[in-house]
């Protein structure tokens, strides 16, 4: 357990002032998985082979960075973010200096109960709930703590029944409640043979207080496995942060706002950009009880604009240029040029004009107004053949 | 002095009235005013002269954006195509309302989907499940890039609809009871062996509460607030629980929106109602079960409190006897309900049981979709990983799309050594015949199908039926697999 914000650690909440809670979890070393620091081959039964991670710490200090580093722009101002990591057997580069390399169900555990306390300080409060790391799931989803297998003979003992837990936390006072995991779905081989009894965070209560605002994401289909760059950030957990830093806005009055349903409707298409393969396929579901404001943003969010020729044919004879819609009195807006081949510009929204000059040649020159919207817009210039 | 802009959508398929929401923005993007629109109205917005951003959003999720420049004296009429977010007129409310992907790359053409089936399941309450044909469906629009078609459910029976193939694992789309349902069967997008081939979009044409479920289902609940709102779609959802008695499949749409929403005050004694008066509809139970929940909480002392809970958990119980929830959101409710129960009393077998059952569904169900589909050999049978190929009883499948040249050949419609021949990409005529064990003899080759034949020529299968012809009297093979498809295959053999 490490409250990384604020510095000198976590203060009784001032139940007068709502405030962002997170818990950020991220374990890559699992001791008595393969690779571990003490390997149970025995528990494979239970679960089938399943090793160590390099991105689960990385995803999740990415994510906790992301956090701080926009604590004031949340809808309620950052009050608490505790951060556990565990890292595999020598990958020192995995986890901050000094930070604790633990993350036992036993840690979360306390770590959750701490933090649930400080989501329960008002009812405006927003809890954010981060997970990266080792999960399957059979009829709920499960995750798997650092010391998942201590008990042989019960190795779910040390496993969170998430699904479980979610209904759990609904009674909490904190309204905005969110979950963010990036963690695999699969149902291994094993699992299809056992009952599996892990153990949630939190019981729930028959007929419990709901919170309005609950916000589910999972970073994979249910079967499906959640994927990462090695040694880098897990590529939902990319897709997170960029739509909570702006590609999921949407304008509300005068303002960029990201909401819980914004991220619900384009996270698959932001993850998308993140990995643009096409034979790429992970979707984040998401469920959305009622959509909340998160985060306001102080500035235009970043889109990314590509501008091309249709036909295809007319691009290689056409000087392309794009330049931002402005009204009297702005600054000139910076003018983007490409030369015999398509824009792929990173812009900020708004309206733009984009032009396709052949001189005299082949198609006639054409003026196009395009709207930029977060996260993509794609926009291709009609050209008339002369 | 303000200047009238006036908004009209263009569509020409069967969803003409899912609501559209018409925003307009100024230059730096701030919201100036918006309107729910349908294919049946215009809309008028009253605009000081400048520019403007249109953006016209479809319960799908798909938008269409366009530059307004408004200038004095001069009004502005614009057209949305939305008939353009769908490759073909006749799948058009697919891509109107349900939330699926942009068309990829896949033809049912190819070799994936050959001799793809599909068979319907019914039961009556009480009853075994039965299969019967689905032959000559309404509305059928058929293309290599999917098949749309209605049907006719029935009321007082569950009914599914199933497709399967050699490389096409089982999966089962519930069906809304006694609607004109909208299907569409299209290759999904993603790579093989981690998404399933199919995609199976089920809509009935009560467009206005279907859109409601997509907008739930994006997590666009705002939106979905305001249509109720403006739109009057709460005294809709209101209203259908009233007249369940006639629409139990509105009644229950209408209480899951009621339900998400929070506005439980609205759904009154409704939901009891149609839990017990459709006995053999799951959501009812469901969508009772999580009301009483709610009411518990509320409830003036311990022992009112008790009795709600225990009608919440008979309900769910209720709900999984009578089988998986025709909604997705359902399934998750009744999951969620039976782990609320089961976390509270592991010794209650009865829940526990029920949870496993539900258990198999969640694992099976893509909750993507609107409705519940999921991968299994059987309506009573989730599997995560399904059977492949055709089923023992293989009388009443109907193909989909392509059909085997041997089943041609049984029907006569193809006779063994046959000549076909195609153009290839230099213009070309090349000649193939059809084998007696319904392959394709081609450049030294035997292809399972014309599809096959035509990649081995071109690289892709697009046009495979069109292009390649009976070489007496020209007929494309495209006629003989249209003559064949949507048949019960016991009635095509001669």
């Amino acid at each position: 357990m490490a409250i990384i914000f604020p510095a000198g650690g976590a203060p009784d909440p001032d139940p007068a002032v709502p405030a962002t809670h997170a818990l950020i979890i991220g374990i890559g070393g699992y001791r008595h998985l393969d690779g571990g620091s003490h390997p149970k081959p025995e528990i494979r039964t239970s679960i089938g082979v399943l090793g160590q991670l390099t991105t689960a710490p990385r995803s999740a200090r990415a994510f906790a960075d992301f956090v701080v580093a926009n604590a004031a722009r949340w809808q309620a101002p950052l009050g608490s973010v505790d951060l556990i990591l565990s890292a595999k057997p020598g990958d020192t580069a995995a986890l901050p200096n000094g930070h604790p390399n633990s993350a036992t169900f036993d840690v979360i555990e306390e770590a959750y109960s701490n933090w649930r306390a400080r989501c329960d300080s008002h009812k405006d409060n927003i809890a954010l709930l981060y997970f990266c790391g080792h999960g399957v799931e059979k009829e709920q989803q499960i995750l798997l703590t650092e010391d998942f297998g201590r008990s042989t003979n019960n190795p779910w003992r040390h496993a969170i029944a998430l699904d479980t837990s979610v209904l759990g936390f609904r009674r909490c006072n904190a309204n905005t409640q969110c979950f963010f995991i990036d963690a695999c779905r699969e149902i291994t081989s094993p699992l299809k043979n056992h009952d599996i009894d892990a153990s949630p965070l939190e019981v729930p209560k028959l007929a419990q207080r709901e919170s309005e605002f609950t916000f589910q994401m999972k970073s994979t289909a249910a079967k499906e496995t959640a994927l990462g760059p090695p040694n880098g950030v897990a590529y939902a957990t990319q897709a997170l942060i960029r739509a909570l830093g702006g590609d999921a806005a949407a304008v509300k009055g005068n303002k960029w706002v990201v909401r819980t349903g914004g991220i619900a409707d384009k996270i698959t298409d932001i993850l998308g950009l993140v990995k643009d393969d096409e034979e790429f396929r992970q979707r984040c579901p998401c469920h959305v009880t009622k959509s909340t404001p998160l985060l306001t943003l102080d500035h235009v969010p970043t889109v990314r604009l590509d501008i091309d020729c249709d036909p295809d044919t007319a691009t290689p004879g056409a000087q392309l240029t794009c330049f931002k819609s402005v009204l009297p009195g702005d600054p000139s807006p910076q003018v983007h040029a490409g030369d015999k081949q398509a824009l792929s510009l990173n812009v900020e929204a708004g309206m733009y004009i984009a032009a396709a000059e052949f001189g005299g040649q082949s198609f006639a020159d054409v003026t196009e107004q395009v709207i930029a919207w977060p996260p993509m817009t794609v926009h291709d210039l009609t050209c008339e053949p002369l | 002095m303000s200047e009238l802009l006036v908004v009209k959508l263009v569509m020409y398929g069967q969803a003409l009235s899912a609501p559209v929401n018409v925003e307009i923005f100024d230059l730096r993007l701030n919201y100036v005013a918006s309107q729910w629109l349908t294919g049946y109205q215009e809309g008028s917005f009253s605009l000081e002269p400048g520019t403007y951003a249109l953006r016209a959003a479809l319960p799908s999720g798909r938008a269409f954006e366009k530059v307004i420049n408004i200038e004095p004296g001069v009004p502005v009429s614009v057209s949305i195509p939305v008939h353009e977010a769908s490759p073909h007129e006749g799948h058009e409310w697919a891509y109107v309302s349900r939330d699926i992907a942009a068309l990829g790359d896949g033809l049912l053409s190819e070799d994936t989907f050959g001799g793809m089936w599909a068979r319907l399941w019914s039961r009556t309450p009480g009853a075994p499940w039965m299969v019967e044909p689905l032959e000559n469906p309404g509305d059928l629009s058929d293309d290599e890039d999917g098949v749309s078609f209605s049907l006719n459910t029935r009321a007082g029976a569950q009914m599914m609809l199933q497709v399967g193939g050699d490389n096409v694992p089982w999966k089962l789309a519930v069906l809304p009871p006694d609607k004109t349902t909208m299907i569409l069967i299209r290759p999904a997008t993603g790579p093989a062996g981690r998404v399933h081939p199919v995609e199976l979009v089920v809509s009935s044409q009560d467009w206005q509460l279907e859109s409601l479920l997509s907008l739930l289902g994006r997590g666009k609940t705002d939106k979905a607030e305001d249509l109720l709102d403006k739109n009057g779609l709460a005294q809709e959802a209101e209203q259908r629980l009233f007249s369940k008695v006639t629409d139990p499949y509105g009644a229950m749409i209408g209480g899951y929106a009621l339900l998400h929403l929070q506005a439980l005050e609205r759904m009154h004694h409704w939901a009891a109602n149609l839990a017990n008066w459709f006995d053999w509809i799951p959501d009812g139970a469901v969508i009772h079960g999580w009301q009483q929940f709610e009411l518990a909480r509320e409830a003036p002392d311990d022992a009112s409190r008790e009795q709600l809970i225990g009608e919440a958990r008979t309900s769910f119980l209720e709900a999984q006897q009578r089988g998986v929830p025709i909604i997705a959101e359902g399934v998750r409710r009744l999951r969620d309900g039976l782990l609320m129960f089961h976390s509270n009393d592991k010794s209650d077998q009865e829940v526990k049981d029920a949870l496993a059952r539900v258990g198999g569904y969640t694992a099976a169900v893509d909750f993507t979709a609107s409705t519940t589909v999921f991968t299994g050999a059987h309506p009573d049978e989730p599997l995560t990983e399904p059977p492949l190929g055709m089923p023992d009883d293989d009388e009443l499948i109907s193909y989909v799309y392509d059909v085997p040249l041997a089943d041609a050949i049984d029907s006569g419609a193809l006779e063994p050594g046959a000549d076909v021949s195609v153009n290839d990409l230099d213009g070309n005529t090349r000649a193939g015949t059809i084998n007696a064990d319904g392959t394709l003899a081609f450049d030294g080759n035997d292809y399972d199908s014309v599809g096959a034949a035509q990649k081995a020529i071109t690289g892709r299968s697009r046009g495979a039926l069109y292009d390649w012809k009976l070489t007496e009297g020209s007929m494309p093979m495209a006629d003989i697999a249209r003559a064949l498809r949507f048949q019960p295959r016991s009635a095509t053999k001669r």
